[in-house]
């Protein structure tokens, strides 16, 4: 290999999708909101991951009394059956976040795959897509919730399962609006004259440039699920014996906890949704500032 | 100027139509005939002009004449086969030998895409077994063509770091990739600055000279389109009214169409300097559907009864020189 | 009684951004007579749409004037940038009225032509009966049916909008029209219609007119005295024959030189590099690194204004 081989080898490499990655994670950190936003987040998934290894107590464990204000052998203090809340919190934190995660993900490839396909083929196919979306947009979702809860296992998977249904139809039509618009570029026109297919002009052209509406559409769809879920495990749906930010306020509300000013044990989980938005829309708002086009020299 | 005489496209009666809605509430719907039984030759190694106005159906004959669009009726033969009869294996090997240039530098490249993604993509789609090594020499060669050097440093770099003239150079580049025979170029340098476009317009000219390659040049810019072409075809709404070599048709315009337009032509000489007077254009609406008329009579100053009930033909009157108006019978 | 009706004396106008500086108009001086066509010519990124707004001090942060004055002469010396808001109010188009850049998308789409022409009268302290009645005046004066007072502006080709928006310019009767790009997007044979009528203002009406444009053939159609602007700076200016026929600096050359045109067969250049960064600070003259005839004072040194008679000014070396 000649140098100028090694040159040219090396400057391919730079132009890969993952230099790029890291191209895009470098200006994320360099941007005020954007750090606030990964710090906040990472802190919660730090959280997450100590409580599956390092959680003091078993959640369960009643060995201590109840009402307890934070001390040293309890951090964060008791709940109303002697339970260390701390323990709790770094369970529940892992337990809220994989819900959102999983809505959002879920959500998200659903209603991609749908929102491109409608939006680049059109016709019969669009028609279609839109009136099963349009169905699934008018169902008033907590009714439906509260029902489906009667008939199906109070499980969390069940809980994430309705709550992707109900959310991914919003999402397929933004997508689909984006999409739209992206097909009126020449460089589409320029894709089909090369002689690209239908499938790898959406993969190649349409979906990379689709990345951080999804991205960011889908950082608010979890934030959305885990006040969604925790909103029904407060109202006593879904799963009662998980272990999440939802059950914390559930069983906080339901023996009282405010009668024994118990805040230590509010507070946790309360903070952990709050934070959580915040966080995701710290996120969320700089990926979009940073990706908004860049244009050479305009006037 | 010697042109291989050998026509390598020939459009016959194409038309087609467009049905659109207007007004606020979409309750207008309109017919709009973009090509009108348009019938134009194409030749080997010639740059053939085709300008008019907005509305005049330029853009949409590009777009039939690459089979990007479907059409009303016509047939465009491209060595002899109607593209539009071609089937799916014949149609890719006609796409491999024809391309397009766009007008929008900022649109015509992806945007997560690299230079040399870009450039390669028709190359690969049409060599699906060829040797990576061999893909990027053809780049770099093609990037070359175009006055981007050194070559290989363009490589890596995506649109966002290039400039409005580069990237149309990117996009010549991706065009010329396959060695097609046959370009469109669509108003390839209205988006650029003044003293950007002389490059843009030498480089296809240089195509044509080195790569014998035909080209359709699409433009509002007469004065452009002068520069670059063989010879110009005239369009107005959806008819071809005037066909001639360049510099006669912007020397001696016959159609009264033509003649307004080239009076209309900014030209950057002090001594000749407009006065208050409007060009002498009759008001009244434009006919856009398919009428029985030629396409100027409503406002042609030297309109005749004739005009107004049936279209002109294109005929011949000095070499190579046609035109479709009544006052040349 | 002097001739001139509005001056601009050494005009510096800066962005503010987040994380830069952009200096869009650096040092900019020109004069504008009675009845006088004054034409800018230059392209993207050379400031002069900055400049327009400035004529009607519509500069607005992260936009600063940080230095120079524009004078305007009525009866009596009016500096703009000193005008307390109801004496900007009346200057504004009263005195200067502007076509701006887009002209398509400056009309209301939901209001009438009628009203839209109304308004503009009645904010400037028209009685309504009066502006009733100039409305079919106006229109007439653009070239319109004064039919149209009752359509919407969808409703109204491109070129009829343009005509608008001169009846607008001229709805309270200013001395001064700033037209920026204003047939930028028309067709050629509109754009001919529409500054025909711009002339016939001129003649009739006597007012002046300053047309930006990137277009340096149309300059030498309609313009008086021509200036030539790159980054921010008149780099030459002369009367447009003189400027046609003599040209001195190496930009306005090369841009003369990269515009193809129907009347002579001549081969064209394009310009070789990019126009410079306004945010990056500049040493010596803005055109240095693409010019043919660069040599070391200019990497160094800003070119002053130099005067090389009958009223042609050079920003360059090649003539100090």
């Amino acid at each position: 290999m000649t140098s100028r081989d090694e040159d040219i080898n090396s400057i391919l490499k730079s132009s890969s999708q993952i230099n790029r990655f890291k191209d895009f994670l470098k200006r994320l950190i360099h941007h005020r909101k954007g750090l606030a936003g990964i710090i906040i987040i990472a802190s919660l998934v730090l959280i997450a991951i100590i409580g599956i290894f390092f959680a003091p107590y078993n959640p369960f464990s009643t060995n201590a009394a109840a009402f307890q204000p934070p001390s040293k052998s309890h951090i964060l203090g008791t709940d109303y059956l002697g339970e260390d809340v701390l323990s709790w919190f770094l369970i529940g934190t892992g337990t809220s976040l994989m819900v959102g995660f999983s809505i959002a993900v879920l959500s998200a490839i659903i209603g991609v795959l749908v929102g491109v396909i409608a939006g680049y083929f059109g016709g019969q196919v669009d028609n279609v897509l839109m009136r099963v979306v349009d169905i699934l947009l008018v169902i008033p979702g907590f009714p439906l919730l509260v029902i489906l809860s009667a008939f199906l296992p109070p499980t969390l998977e069940t809980t994430i399962f309705v709550l992707s249904i109900l959310s991914w139809p919003f999402l397929s039509r933004v997508i689909r609006a984006q999409t739209l618009s992206l097909k009126q570029r020449q460089y589409i026109l320029a894709s089909k004259l090369s002689g690209l297919s239908g499938f790898k002009i959406i993969s190649r052209d349409i979906i990379p440039n689709l990345i951080p509406i999804i991205f960011i559409n889908a950082i608010f769809l979890a934030v959305g699920g885990v006040v969604a879920q925790a909103g029904l495990a407060f109202f006593g749906l879904g799963d009662l014996r998980s272990v999440n930010w939802g059950t914390m306020l559930y069983w906080f509300e339901a023996e009282d906890g405010i009668v024994f000013n118990a805040w230590w044990w509010l507070l946790p989980p309360g903070l952990g949704i709050v934070a959580f938005g915040i966080g995701a829309n710290f996120l969320g708002n700089a990926v979009y500032e940073l990706s908004q086009p860049l244009r050479s020299g305009k006037q | 100027m010697t042109v291989d005489n050998e026509i390598i496209m020939k459009m016959e009666d194409l038309s087609k139509t467009f049905l659109t809605t207007s007004g606020i509430i979409r309750r207008n719907k309109r017919v709009v005939v973009a090509l009108d039984k348009v019938t134009l030759d194409i030749k080997k190694a010639e740059i053939l002009g085709l300008i008019g106005e907005s509305g005049s159906g330029k853009s949409t004959l590009g777009l039939a004449a690459l089979k990007l669009l479907d059409i009303d009726g016509g047939k465009l033969l491209y060595r002899g086969n109607n593209i539009y009869d071609l089937n799916k294996k014949d149609t890719m090997n006609f796409r491999e030998k024809t391309q397009m240039i766009f007008q929008d530098p900022y649109g015509s490249l992806n945007p997560v895409l690299s230079v040399y993604n870009t450039i390669s993509t028709p190359y690969k789609v049409f060599h699906k077994n060829a040797n990576e090594r061999d893909v990027i020499e053809r780049v770099l060669h093609v990037l070359e063509i175009v006055g981007l050097s050194p070559s290989h440093q363009y490589l890596a770099k995506f649109p966002n770091q290039l400039s409005g003239g580069q990237r149309q150079r990117v996009g010549i580049a991706r065009a010329i990739i396959t060695n097609p025979e046959f370009l469109v170029a669509d108003e390839p340098v209205s988006m650029l600055d003044v003293s950007l476009r002389a490059d843009i317009l030498n480089i296809l000219l240089n195509l044509r000279k080195e790569l014998s390659t035909s080209i359709l040049f699409i433009s509002h810019d007469i004065a452009v389109t002068q520069y670059v072409s063989d010879r110009i075809a005239v369009m107005h709404l959806g008819q071809i009214v005037e066909i001639a070599e360049s510099t006669e048709l912007v020397n001696k315009p016959l159609h009264p169409y033509t003649q307004t337009l080239i009076n209309s032509i900014p030209i950057p000489d002090p001594e000749k300097k407009w006065d208050s007077t409007e060009p002498k254009v009759l008001a009244g609406e434009y006919n856009n559907e398919g009428k029985n008329e030629c396409s100027f009579a409503r406002k042609c100053p030297f309109v005749m009864d004739k005009c107004r009930v049936s279209r002109p033909p294109l005929i011949e009157k000095g070499k190579d020189h046609y035109v479709a108006c009544y006052l040349y019978e | 009684m002097s001739n001139t009706l509005l001056e601009v004396k050494n005009l510096k106008i800066e962005y503010r951004m987040k994380d830069r500086i952009v200096r869009a108009v650096r040092d900019v001086n020109l004069k504008i007579n009675k009845r006088e066509i004054v034409g800018i010519v230059g392209e993207s990124g050379c400031g002069k749409t900055t400049l327009a707004m400035s004529f009607l001090k519509l500069i607005d942060p992260p936009g600063y004037i940080t230095d120079g004055k524009i004078i305007f002469h009525n009866e009596g010396e009016i500096d703009v940038f000193n005008l307390k808001p109801s004496q900007l109010r009346k200057y504004r188009w009263k005195d200067v009225s502007m076509i701006f850049q887009g002209s398509m998308n400056a009309l209301n789409p939901v209001t009438k032509i009628e009203e839209q022409v109304m308004d503009v009268m009645l904010e400037h302290d028209y009685d309504y009966e009066t502006a009733n009645r100039r409305v079919d005046e106006l229109l007439r004066l653009a070239g319109l049916n004064p039919n149209i007072r009752k359509q919407f502006p969808h409703e109204l080709s491109g070129g009829m909008k343009q005509r608008v928006n001169i009846a607008l310019s001229m709805a309270c009767d200013a001395k001064l029209v700033i037209a920026d790009e204003a047939t930028t997007a028309l067709d050629v044979v509109v754009q001919r219609q529409i500054m025909a009528r711009l002339l016939r203002l001129r003649d009739e009406r006597g007012i002046s007119l300053v047309f930006i444009t990137h277009d340096i053939s149309l300059i030498a159609n309609i313009a008086d005295m021509v200036y030539v602007m790159y980054a921010g700076k008149i780099v030459e200016s002369a009367p447009v024959k003189e400027l046609f026929s003599n040209p001195k600096h190496p930009y306005t050359i090369a841009l003369l030189n990269s515009v193809p045109t129907i009347s002579k067969e001549k081969k064209i250049k394009g310009i070789p590099g990019m126009p410079p960064d306004l945010a990056k600070e500049m040493k010596g003259c803005p055109f240095a690194d693409r010019c043919n005839r660069v040599f070391d004072k200019c990497k160094e040194e800003e070119p002053p204004e130099i005067g090389i008679g009958s009223n042609h000014n050079v920003s360059c070396h090649l003539y100090g």
